[in-house]
């Protein structure tokens, strides 16, 4: 089960903590009804895994203190997004074909959210040439630009047919 | 495509697009500050990092002038960070601040000043490290430990901190050189209680005084050092 969020934190506090409910729900899989085989239900593992933006340490400590059974406390797993960034960028390396494919667009897909650890500023490249008087000669023209024409009937200005003619009047 | 004065727009437009790609990387490392230095510990604004902007029509601009990360420390003590992106004129002097500064530190705050019941927050003001930084002394010194006592009128109970050039950070919250020494600002900003306060720093630190503390290359090497 994984618990993913992007701009939120944990939901709900005491018995309504939203990881709690979560890993209640845990303990009574069998009687889910999931889409999958009883020999894949059999097989798998349970976990619970809170999947976030920031380190939930915090939230995921919250919810064990709110746990009294130590058999769902240690089915609960925290990750963050920048760490299938950084997962999917090592893996990538040593994968090919549509593997490498679509770990390259896992890992593109993520850093463009900016949901990457921080690995230093980047250096934009900037345009030079400019000084600050070449800044000043352009307000002076734009000081030159023409005002538009105010109707002095109807005040309207915006745009070039009056508004009694948008009427078909 | 040569430059020229007509250009100035794609200049404008390109600057833009570079702030706004400082905010998004000053956002992971705030993220990564979370996990290196905030240690699991609360903190005191939440995920707010930022305020005093101003929504109105009538403004002089509409963007952040820094961000702040605190961690609360327990007993009235935060560990703090503050991005000052610029200096507007109506904070200070812009000269100050010709490019974006990290500041982190160690705040103390009086138990006098703490409302009745009230937690670290009642005490804490989100911009506080950047007043011990710009407020502290006649002159922002850079890669330099700095401690300060009594300051904002008591609250503070005392302080230190260190700023670098954000975009000297280059990656693990390593921060490029190192402090070279310490000096105090005790009383910086209320030059009445120096003295007397500038004991109180030494008091209040673990390791008996920020002077000598070494020589941090990284945001949390300055905390263990503390």
């Amino acid at each position: 089960m994984i618990e993913a969020k992007l701009e939120a934190g944990k939901s709900g506090t005491g018995e309504n903590d939203q990881l709690l409910r979560y890993s209640f729900l845990l303990r009574r899989l069998a009687e889910l009804d999931l889409p999958m085989t009883t020999y894949d239900l059999q097989r798998s593992a349970k976990a619970l895994l809170f999947l976030t933006p920031h380190d939930a340490s915090a939230e995921i400590l919250e919810t064990v203190e709110l746990c009294d059974d130590p058999e769902l406390e240690s089915l609960l797993f925290r990750v963050q997004w920048q760490d299938i960034t950084a997962a999917a960028n090592a893996c990538r390396l040593e994968a090919s074909g549509n593997a490498r494919t679509i770990l390259q667009d896992i890992a593109s897909f993520l850093i463009r959210r900016n949901l990457e650890y921080f690995s230093g500023f980047a250096r934009l490249s900037l345009p030079t040439g400019m000084t600050w008087d070449g800044f000043h000669s352009s307000v002076a023209s734009f000081a030159r630009l023409p005002i538009p024409h105010l109707d002095t009937d109807s005040g309207y200005f915006y745009g070039s047919r009056r508004p009694d003619r948008l009427n078909g009047e | 495509m040569s430059l020229t004065a007509s250009d100035y727009g794609l200049q404008i437009g390109q600057a833009l697009k570079a702030v706004a790609r400082l905010h998004a990387d000053t956002s992971k490392l705030l993220l990564d500050c979370d996990k290196h230095i905030g240690k699991r510990r609360r903190s005191v604004f939440g995920s707010f990092v930022t305020r005093d902007l101003t929504y109105n029509v009538k403004a002089d601009f509409w963007m952040p002038e820094g961000v702040y990360r605190f961690y609360d420390a327990g007993s009235l003590m935060v560990d703090a960070l503050t991005v000052t992106f610029f200096m507007p004129e109506r904070s200070g002097d812009p000269e100050a601040v010709p490019q974006s500064i990290l500041t982190v530190g160690r705040i103390q705050y009086a138990d006098s000043a703490r409302t009745k019941g009230g937690d670290v927050k009642s005490v804490c003001d989100p911009w506080d490290l950047w007043l011990a930084f710009f407020r502290g002394g006649s002159k922002p010194q850079f890669q330099t430990i700095l401690e300060g006592a009594d300051l904002a009128d008591g609250r503070i109970a005392w302080a230190c901190w260190i700023a670098v050039p954000l975009v000297s950070i280059s990656y693990g919250l390593a921060i490029k050189g190192s402090a070279r020494h310490s000096e105090s600002l005790a009383g910086g900003l209320d030059a009445d209680g120096g003295d007397q306060l500038t004991h109180g720093v030494h008091q209040g630190l673990s390791s008996g005084s920020v002077v000598g503390v070494g020589h941090p290359n990284s945001a949390p090497t300055f905390f263990e050092h503390q």
